[in-house]
């Protein structure tokens, strides 16, 4: 007789090690792709930069009480400038990003001339080797017009400084480096792209999409529209929010000198109605300058309807805790004006 | 009357043809990357038979014509459509005036096919205008947000416009270039077909409510949006084209009021003044067309503009380079647009009609 050979069979504990690791192994994919465009990989290392953001440094933002576009401006904007210990610009190509949209009257839309003029004068004092004004607004093609009306096209000439259109820039491919919007790649203008710091000259208003549109929401202007047309509707179908922080993340260094001189409530960025808060708002971490600006502004960043202060601050590219925040200069409860806020709409309809 | 304007289109040709880029292509600014928009609108320029469309050519426009050509040929993406410049892999808004160019160049009785044709440009085409067709337009808005959209943007989205980039929202100047690039066929096959008409219906719809034409938004949230004068001239030259016996009523009443907020308005910016020319030049009669092509050469306004108190001059509004180099802004795009302006318009945008 033969006795043949038992087949090997699984013992009960092999078989349930074997599920348990298929089941987490799994679950590992299934939530990376689930996940997506963020992802579970990309998730933990947020994670890690949240954790180590918490070791860091408080972010430093400067209020500076600015009354009036007559007045002289470069001395308050100089003051807040180095109360942020703000990097050196000595030798460096500088580009200000204002927000020009639409010159309606009397509505507080655009980032006004003086602003931008004390901004020039303060990069140049402080040995920029270039100041370029540049900007690439949503609603038409050609903005020279809105430059001329806003006085802006004088001031330039007056101060020999050069405007680039950035809806019909050169255009140069760029990595994107957070993956949020879900694209792999997004198309900026060269001069953004070869600048070595692009400072976000945003005017402080409330926002009917975003919730307040301030230094991050201001670079959607440097999208070219060219590639991606106008309005920029791309940047609204693929997630307003993630869009903003997606180009925060990939775009060169940049800094942030608000206009809250007269800012817009409620139905921004057009028409909302004027409001004097007579401040300047400076600093290089724009999560932070946006955060404090809400709170002027009389709206929690972190739990109000101002969701990419939130996710920049959760995704630990910057700071929106008010803890986490240095304060400089003026105290926010001394120039908080609350503003009225946007009216409700179902985010559904951003695309058109 | 055109004669009278021979000198400054001969430079402006010279400027074209000198302005463009070592790759063949142009582009916004003199020096800038090629872009196939303005490559496009200098070819459609070219194309001019008093420039480079007629029998006796200066060989520089000629060789300039067969660059571009090959540049924008080799451009064309397998899907049929072209995207922004050589790297860009998308197809988009560009290929409306591509179609628009390659129409002109077949235009059956037309000599250019003789001098710039190939064989593939009629397969070019008919991928292109497939493209247009079926991928740049908007998609159909879904029946649950139809009264919303038409409650808050005061829009119909029954009608449907072409995007900048397939596949998104319709906007008024791809819209408007779309329509040029279908109806432009000669003879005319598409311009009763539905996509053209409900095109048609989209420019009504999205018309301001005081005249012209903006991105495509006339209200934002109950409040006009005011026109801007680059949609409006777009969108009035695709209605001097597309414009029917059957389009009386809502159609011509929108299409005026555009050509009398053009009209009225005034502007600093010499692409824009450009852009305005061009537009009216196509709805006004003889006499009123001469003035307007007289001040786009000649330019008449100094203006002085201020800030905090300072005078600044500017130089004159609009008016070819006084450096004789033949531009209008150094752009060879506006340039183009600005030969378009100051020529006869039967031989690049009313093929069929009288």
């Amino acid at each position: 007789m033969i006795t043949k050979p038992r087949p090997k069979r699984i013992s009960r504990r092999t078989f349930t090690r074997l599920i348990l690791t298929g089941a987490i192994g799994g679950s590992l994919v299934a939530t990376e792709f689930a996940s997506r465009p963020l992802g579970l990989l990309r998730w933990m290392g947020v994670n890690f930069r949240r954790i180590g953001k918490g070791f860091g440094e408080q972010s430093k933002v400067a209020i500076v009480n600015a009354p009036s576009y007559d007045v002289d401006l470069l001395t308050p904007l100089r003051t807040a400038w180095e109360l942020i210990d703000a990097p050196s610009v000595a030798g460096k190509r500088v580009v200000l990003k204002p927000n020009l949209i639409y010159n309606l009257p009397d509505r507080a839309i655009n980032t006004e001339a003086a602003v931008i003029d004390a901004a020039i004068q303060l990069m140049k004092e402080k040995g920029a080797k270039e100041v370029i004004v540049a900007e690439g607004t949503a609603y038409q093609r050609d903005l020279t017009d809105l430059l001329y009306s806003s006085g802006i096209a004088a001031m330039l000439e007056l101060r020999d400084v050069r405007f680039v259109d950035l809806n019909q820039d050169d255009i140069v491919r760029r990595d994107n480096k957070g993956g949020y919007s879900g694209r792999d790649y997004t198309w900026l203008p060269k001069t953004i792209a070869e600048a070595d710091l692009v400072i976000s000259m945003p005017k402080l208003k409330t926002h009917h999409w975003a919730g307040a549109t301030l230094s991050m929401k201001n670079m959607f202007g440097i999208i070219p529209g060219v590639r991606y047309g106008w309005p920029k509707n791309m940047l609204h179908v693929t997630g307003i929010e993630s869009n903003i922080v997606e180009l925060y993340e990939t775009l060169p260094a940049q800094a942030a000198i608000v206009d809250g001189i007269v800012g817009m409530e409620e139905d921004g960025p057009l028409f909302g109605k004027s409001v004097k808060s007579q401040v300047l708002v400076v600093g290089t971490d724009l999560v932070a300058v946006d955060a404090t600006c809400t709170r002027i502004m009389g709206l929690e960043p972190l739990k109000e309807k101002v969701k990419h202060i939130w996710y920049a601050d959760w995704l630990g590219l910057g700071q929106a805790n008010l803890d986490r925040i240095k304060v400089l200069g003026v105290p926010i409860t001394q120039v908080k004006i609350i503003y009225a806020p946007p009216p409700p709409l179902d985010q559904e309809l951003k695309r058109y | 009357m055109q004669s009278n304007f021979n000198p400054s289109l001969q430079k402006a040709f010279d400027f074209l043809a000198v302005s463009q880029n070592a790759d063949g292509g142009w582009g916004y600014r003199r020096g800038g990357m090629s872009y196939v928009e303005p490559t496009a609108f200098a070819l459609l320029a070219l194309f001019n038979p008093l420039g480079a469309g007629g029998q006796d050519v200066p060989d520089n426009r000629y060789q300039a014509v067969l660059r571009g050509l090959t540049w924008l040929r080799s451009q064309q993406h397998s899907d049929g459509g072209w995207g922004v410049m050589k790297e860009d892999p998308i197809s988009g808004w560009m290929t409306y005036p591509v179609i628009w160019l390659l129409n002109v160049l077949l235009k059956p009785e037309s000599k250019l096919g003789d001098y710039y044709a190939k064989r593939e440009d009629l397969d070019m085409r008919n991928a292109g205008r497939s493209w247009i067709l079926n991928q740049g337009r908007e998609a159909a808005a879904d029946d649950a947000s139809t009264p919303q959209i038409k409650k808050i943007f005061q829009i119909d989205p029954a009608f449907r416009g072409w995007s900048w980039v397939g596949g998104e929202a319709g906007w008024v100047i791809p819209t408007a270039l779309a329509l040029v690039a279908l109806t432009i066929e000669d003879p005319p096959a598409l311009l009763l077909s539905n996509e053209v008409v409900n095109g048609k219906e989209y420019l009504r719809d999205r018309a301001c409510p005081d005249g012209g034409w903006n991105v495509g938004n006339p209200w934002s949230l109950g409040k006009k949006l005011p026109p801007t004068p680059d949609a409006t001239a777009f969108a009035l030259v695709a209605w001097r084209l597309c414009l029917t016996t059957a389009d009386f009523g809502p159609i011509n009443a929108t299409v005026n009021a555009g050509v009398d907020y053009l009209t009225n308005y005034v502007t600093n910016s010499d692409h824009t003044a450009v852009l305005r020319a061009w537009a009216l030049s196509l709805f006004m009669e003889a006499s009123e067309v001469d003035d307007l092509r007289d001040n786009l050469v000649k330019g008449r306004e100094e203006r002085v503009f201020e800030y905090k108190g300072q005078q600044i001059k500017k130089r004159t509004v609009v008016g070819q380079d006084r450096s004789n180099t033949g531009a209008w802004a150094n752009s060879p795009y506006t340039t183009a647009l600005a030969t378009l302006a100051l020529s006869d318009s039967r031989y690049y945008l009313l093929l069929s009609k009288p």
